[in-house]
């Protein structure tokens, strides 16, 4: 089964130059999301698995798919802590 | 401000519309007229304008000039969000209570009617609920723990007469609760179950949130900047040339309901001021009939009493008179304002004599017989 991220609701967002303002739930301060993680926030505007996020980033970005799959998990992961985005059909 | 950065700033309050002749300078700022210029982008709630200028290589800057503009963007990108959030709080307290509810402004026109809502800054909330759901809207944020800024001067004013209240929110913002557009008589004329008619939906953090309808947004922009701030706000004034140049909307709706309303003279006024503001050259029916149009002197006298310098809160509240249909709700009316209830009276009069004396006093000012 293949995790699917989204967007998580009730996220208020706006872009600035070369990132996102991310406002998670329950914080009381916005966060700051610049270059591929920004990229990675435009393309969840269409839930998304990881290898098509980031085979995406990696044409963009001109990185190997692999190495911006390691990076993509943590970010991922550090976001889904503070609800800015949603993973569904877990399988870990 | 200096002359230069006076017309950058009407520059970058025009960038991106159709038609316009204010031009962006081709070489970058002096220090002397970037720092005004930078303060009153933040002032007027346009950095989005401004970085959006400066990235399609429309105003050339120095590198340190693009960092102070995008921190400048992003501070009020915060603040928008912050805002968002406790937006999506308030109509959903509203919704779960069954009442209809509107986003004005701020929020609504940066999703509806700029092509990316970064564009447009706001410093506030703005919400319209129906006059008879106004004063349980009322409970429901002051059971929620907002603050009310301002109380009503008698137990059913706000309901039939006034513009609506203010709230400090529980996160320290600023929530403005309307029941109609604007204090005074032009606040008194608009034909408030209109504004229920239609809506456009928009969307914050996944959720649906309803705006006023185009024209409806139209009109609400021109009251804003024809009788808001003295001077005019110049985003005010953008949104009056954005909504009408680039929403579609229809003119002829516009123009039926400003005569229903007896707000001709503020939606020329505004479309006036938009066209000379921000140089407009294009030709629209709107800005056609705006310069065509001439007040009689009783809508002058109205006008005056939003736009004069020295005009006061009193003059316009003396001048709704002549809005209010019925004898008995006139009647009503003057009571709350010259016999107001004592929580209502402490932060502003020190009494009912004064209050008297300044009510009379306005009155006769504005040529109504007590």
């Amino acid at each position: 089964m293949t995790t699917v991220w989204a967007r998580g609701r009730g996220v208020a967002w706006r872009r600035v130059s070369g990132g996102a303002v991310l406002l998670p739930p329950a914080a009381d301060e916005p966060i700051l999301v610049t270059g591929p993680g920004a990229a990675v926030w435009e393309l969840l505007a269409t839930p998304s698995d990881l290898p098509a996020l980031a085979e995406t980033i990696s044409t963009e970005y001109g990185v190997s798919a692999d190495r911006v799959g390691s990076d993509l998990t943590p970010f991922l992961e550090a976001l889904a802590d503070c609800a800015v985005v949603t993973r569904s059909g877990d399988d870990r | 401000m200096t002359a230069v950065a006076d017309a950058v700033a009407v520059a970058v309050a025009a960038y991106g519309l159709q038609g316009t002749l204010a031009n962006l300078p081709d070489v970058p700022l002096a220090p002397g007229d970037w720092a005004p210029l930078i303060e009153r982008v933040r002032r007027e709630r346009m950095p989005g304008l401004l970085v959006a200028a400066i990235a399609d290589g429309a105003f050339p800057v120095l590198p340190e000039q693009r960092e102070e503009a995008a921190e400048a963007h992003v501070a009020s990108m915060c603040k928008a969000v912050l805002l968002e959030r406790d937006l999506l709080g308030s109509f959903e307290l509203l919704a779960s209570a069954g009442i209809p509810c509107r986003v004005l402004k701020g929020s609504a026109v940066a999703h509806l009617d700029y092509p990316d809502p970064a564009l447009r800054s706001f410093g506030d909330l703005d919400l319209l609920v129906p006059s008879e759901h106004f004063d349980r809207a009322v409970e429901l944020f002051v059971g929620r723990g907002d603050h009310r800024q301002f109380h009503s001067p008698r137990p059913d004013f706000d309901r039939r007469f006034s513009k609506g209240t203010s709230f400090i929110t529980p996160s320290g913002r600023d929530l403005d609760l309307h029941r109609t557009f604007v204090s005074g008589p032009f606040g008194l004329t608009v034909e408030l179950p209109d504004l229920f008619e239609t809506a456009s939906p928009f969307v914050v953090g996944g959720e649906t949130l309803l705006a006023l309808g185009p024209e409806e947004r139209f009109l609400h922009a021109c009251f804003h900047a024809a009788l808001g701030d003295i001077p005019p706000r110049l985003v005010a004034v953008r949104d009056v040339a954005q909504i009408l140049l680039h929403t579609p909307l229809s003119q002829e709706r516009v123009l039926e309901q400003c005569r229903r309303w007896r707000a001709e003279p503020v939606v020329a006024r505004a479309v006036l001021l938009a066209w000379e503001t921000l140089r407009i050259a294009d030709v629209v029916a709107l800005s056609v009939w705006a310069a065509r149009y001439r007040p009689d002197p009783a809508e002058r006298r109205a006008i005056r009493v939003y736009t004069d310098e020295s005009a006061t809160y009193s003059a316009q509240a003396a001048t709704a008179l002549w809005a209010i249909p019925r004898l008995f709700d006139r009647a009503a009316y003057l009571r709350a304002l010259l016999f107001p209830d004592r929580h209502y009276l402490a932060p502003r009069d020190r009494g009912y004599v004064t209050r008297v004396r300044r009510g009379f006093s306005t009155l006769r000012q504005w040529g109504v017989r007590t």
